[in-house]
């Protein structure tokens, strides 16, 4: 210690310069010759320069208060300035303010646009708006324009039983309270309370806001305002598009970035992947652009293990009132208790695949161990299995951590963490039937396997109302993959806890390597010991570079191979309140919802839940992957006359858009020997034509259209044909 | 206010002046950060870890800037907002010209300085303010003795010590956890 002292006291006094020309040269060379010095030298340069941070950090700081004072001067001054003139003008031009909200309102109905687009090309909208704008100069013609449209178009719907009102609807919602709207047909859209802000300013908004909403799940209404699902050229699937609008007092509002809304796009075939795509118009075309889904990271396990340390822990067979399984509430506690343990067994009984099992070499009863907490939150955190196989205690682990959100256990009025313990006993050889018992509970319960992994809400029926939640996830199963160079590496509970006992001993750790002059790279070090444990899992591979002392020393994969995990999460419905009463999800839908609608009954539907900050279009899509053969479809057409033409898949959801140029309508790079149907529409003299043609897609195509004249609302029956071709 | 000017207060010791100027350049830097999907506060703790690093360097005396400052913060903000993104592909660090990866390692070895500052925000307030005393403004212990009310210099001296060795532990437990 006392070496160390004096070490520091000569660093000091040689970073003050008040050392002899010898004793530093005698320092310099010191620094060179021992390593251990060399060490405490650097260190203590890091540490003097950290401390520096904390002055310059205070400058900086008194700087940028400074600076921002100075500017709020600046502003303040300036808008006083500018208030004064506004004023001004507008007693001056107080006439054309007038005319200014009529137009804005008059553009905005053409956005909300099954409107304006309904039985107009696309290329033709902007001559329509004109016209109208040239109107709008007296309020009341524009009306009039609107309301005739409206009474054209929607003729033609109404033999379907939706209106007008009904399609693009007004819902005047308070700010003040979480608000859940179910739209015509089935979009569910939560908003938290203030969620709203002003655009410029960026203020909560208080009071009313008339929120519009436009629903496109139906192929006529997507084909008829033109819409299409591309992402900067490549095709999408669509789960459904909708326009949401928010306006206070004729000002288009904003979403606050902390408070988004959540989006239910009710969906009878779910697929995976789905994510939410901002809309923009452009050339009459739509495009659609990958909103970032920051908002839907959810973080992983760290987090649990902070939060595990603090808390209290009860048992469950002892805890005061029992977490609740969803479903399982408003019972007394021991039939909450039972019904709880009943569901969780129900349930990973129902999600375990056992089909993981062949090819493992197993036989015979087997016995999985699993072991959670259901923490503070109702989450299920610390999950912990053990059994025979890896494979059998990773696909244990991934049944328990599907299991939804409870509700938390409480001892004495207050959220505890709840242990519980879970054996799951099967058998490998004969019949189908996955036993499980638990032995608590003494409940066994035999249910026949579903091969389909994913869980599935309907499944359950009403007794418990869930929400799926979709996100993408990187975590330690990602590293540790990518660790061991093996994208299918079998990665449980107990691999995961064994791997941080190790890095905590220090037998792997991370390292920078100068793979190249000034450039590092992240590398591994897997100490030797760790190859020569019994059944290893850890093997040398052929790109390790081998240290002096046996060491390992290997760079991970990068992220590209080991993709990210898609992870389901069930979210119990949440409760919203309405007056004194607390009611779930669906039955506050079910008050909002028009009871006379029987075409979509929201029991039986599940949603994609996606999540939303911006306003506008917004579509709830994925990419399509291109798993086969692509090709250039251009079409050419003789007598085309700006008609707009759609290609219509019949196997996806999807709609792309035929780029008129020079004689052609080119769909660019797309999936070939697929089913089709191309949609073209024109409008030519002020008649409506359309054709319709089923064909496969090939290179060099031959088609020729042959345009029947039509009315709207003939125009309106024959794209409602096409409904059935979306699922 | 030139960058010329700027300079000029920079080494007449004014540095809070020279920050005061600077902080014109921060809106753009925030945009900056804001078009790479940063926030607000993420942007003004960008831009501050920039103007520390530039602040080291005016310091070092074979700095040069060799562009204008704007240029200079922004490349740094850069880094220093990719760095905290993780978001550079090692494609990237291939690609960049050795100005860039001088700027780029500027940004990884403030990364420790900013461990060694967490490790001193832990120490304790007094402990804080005797290194300070010490390097900062380079008080002899008699001094800081008499300042912070020690009984002897020795004293002070141990004190010091004492806390540079807890910052150093808490800096070698947080190096430990970061990697």
């Amino acid at each position: 210690m006392e070496t160390y002292s004096q070490h520091i006291e000569l660093i000091n006094d040689y970073l003050n310069n008040s050392l002899s020309k010898e004793a530093q040269i005698d320092f310099e060379s010191k620094l060179q010759n021992d390593a251990e010095f060399n060490a405490i030298y650097k260190e203590h340069i890091i540490f003097v320069n950290g401390l520096k941070r904390i002055n310059i950090k205070s400058d900086i700081q008194k700087a940028k208060r400074s600076y921002i004072t100075e500017k709020w001067l600046k502003i303040s001054g300036i808008s006083i300035i500018i208030i004064g003139a506004l004023v001004m003008l507008y007693t001056l031009v107080f006439n054309t303010s007038e005319i200014e909200p009529n137009s804005t309102d008059e553009h905005q109905s053409s956005i909300i646009s099954n409107n304006p687009s309904e039985e107009k090309q696309a290329s033709e909208i902007s001559i329509d708006t004109l016209e109208v704008k040239n109107d709008s100069t007296a309020s009341q013609i524009e009306v009039s324009y609107v309301k005739t449209s409206e009474q054209k178009r929607f003729g033609g719907i109404s033999s379907t039983k939706i209106e007008l009102k009904k399609r693009s609807k007004t819902h005047n919602i308070g700010t003040s309270k979480d608000t859940v709207i179910r739209c015509q047909e089935g979009t569910i859209l939560r908003i938290k309370a203030g969620s709203f802000m002003h655009p410029n300013t960026g203020q909560a908004i208080t009071g009313k806001v008339d929120l519009k909403v436009t629903e496109y799940y139906k192929l006529s209404d997507i084909l008829i305002t033109n819409l299409t699902t591309t992402s900067n050229g490549k095709p999408l699937e669509t789960g459904g598009m909708i326009h949401i609008e928010a306006k206070q007092a004729n000002i288009n509002l904003e979403l606050k970035d902390d408070k988004p809304i959540d989006i239910l796009f009710p969906t009878q075939n779910k697929k995976p992947d789905m994510q939410l795509f901002s809309g923009k118009w452009e050339d009459d075309t739509m495009n659609w652009t990958l909103q970032d889904d920051e908002l839907e990271a959810i973080e992983v396990s760290e987090k649990m293990i902070e939060t595990l340390e603090e808390t209290i822990e009860v048992p469950f067979h002892q805890v005061e009132q029992a977490p609740t399984f969803p479903g399982c509430e408003a019972k007394d506690n021991d039939s909450r208790k039972l019904c709880t343990v009943e569901a969780i067994s129900k349930f990973v009984n129902q999600n375990f695949n056992k089909d993981i099992t062949s090819g493992l070499g197993l036989t015979g009863k087997q016995r999985i161990n699993c072991f959670f907490k259901i923490d503070l939150e109702g989450n299920i955190t610390f999950i912990q299995t053990r059994a025979p196989n890896a494979v059998l205690s990773q696909e244990a682990d991934r049944v328990i951590r599907l299991l939804p959100k409870m509700s938390p256990g409480l001892q004495r009025g207050r959220p505890v963490m709840v242990p519980y313990s879970l054996p799951i006993t099967f058998n490998i050889e004969g019949n189908q039937n996955l036993t499980n018992q638990n032995s608590r509970a003494q409940i066994t319960d035999s249910v026949i396997i579903n091969s389909d992994i994913a869980f599935d809400p309907t499944i359950r029926g009403n007794s418990i109302k869930v929400d799926t939640v979709y996100s993408n996830t990187r975590g330690i199963q990602e590293t540790i993959r990518e660790i061991m160079h093996d994208k299918d590496f079998v990665v449980d509970s107990v691999f995961i806890k064994k791997w941080n006992q190790y890095k905590e001993q220090r037998l792997i750790r991370n390292i920078q390597l100068e793979t190249k002059p000034n450039y590092f790279e992240t590398a591994v070090i897997l100490r030797k010991p760790l190859f020569g444990i019994n059944n290893t899992e850890f093997k040398i591979l052929e790109d390790d570079s081998i240290s002096r002392g046996g060491h390992i020393i290997r760079i991970p994969w990068d992220d590209t191979k080991i993709p990210s995990r898609r992870v389901m999460k069930l979210v119990p419905k949440q409760l919203f309140s309405v007056g004194q009463k607390t009611v779930t999800a669906e039955e506050f839908e079910a008050k909002l919802g028009d009871k006379t609608d029987t075409s979509i009954s929201s029991r039986h539907l599940s949603y994609y839940v996606l999540r939303t900050a911006r306003l506008g279009w917004i579509n709830c899509d994925r990419f399509i992957s291109p798993k086969t053969k692509r090709i250039k479809y251009k079409l050419k057409i003789k007598n085309a006359d700006d008609a707009t033409i759609s290609m219509v898949f019949k196997s996806i959801n999807s709609v792309l858009p035929g780029k008129y140029n020079k004689g052609f309508y080119d769909f660019q790079t797309i999936l070939d020997n697929e089913d089709v149907i191309l949609v073209a529409i024109k409008r030519y003299n002020g008649k409506l034509y359309i054709d319709t043609i089923e064909t496969k897609t090939e290179e060099n195509p031959q088609i020729s259209f042959e345009f029947k004249e039509v009315t709207t609302e003939e125009l309106k029956t024959i794209l409602e044909q096409l409904n059935g071709t979306f699922k | 206010m030139s960058d010329q000017d700027i300079l000029v207060l920079f080494k007449n010791g004014q540095r809070d002046k020279a920050f005061k100027k600077l902080y014109h350049l921060y809106p753009r830097i925030e945009k900056l950060v804001l078009s790479k999907g940063g926030n607000k506060a993420d942007a003004s703790d960008v831009f501050q870890e920039a103007l520390i690093i530039l602040n080291r360097n005016l310091e070092t005396s074979n700095f040069k800037l060799t562009s204008s400052f704007y240029t200079y913060l922004y490349s740094v903000s850069r880094f220093v907002w990719s760095d905290l993104q993780k978001s550079l592909s090692k494609q990237q660090l291939q690609e960049l010209n050795t100005q860039e990866v001088q700027v780029f390692q500027e940004v990884i070895e403030e990364k420790k300085y900013q461990l060694a500052e967490h490790a001193f925000s832990e120490i304790g307030k007094r402990c804080q303010q005797l290194l300070q005393l010490f390097y900062h403004k380079a008080m002899s212990f008699h001094d800081i003795a008499n300042v912070m009310q020690f009984k002897s210099s020795k004293i002070a001296k141990n004190q010091k010590y004492k806390c540079l060795k807890k910052a150093k532990d808490i800096y070698q437990t947080k190096l430990k956890s970061v990697n």
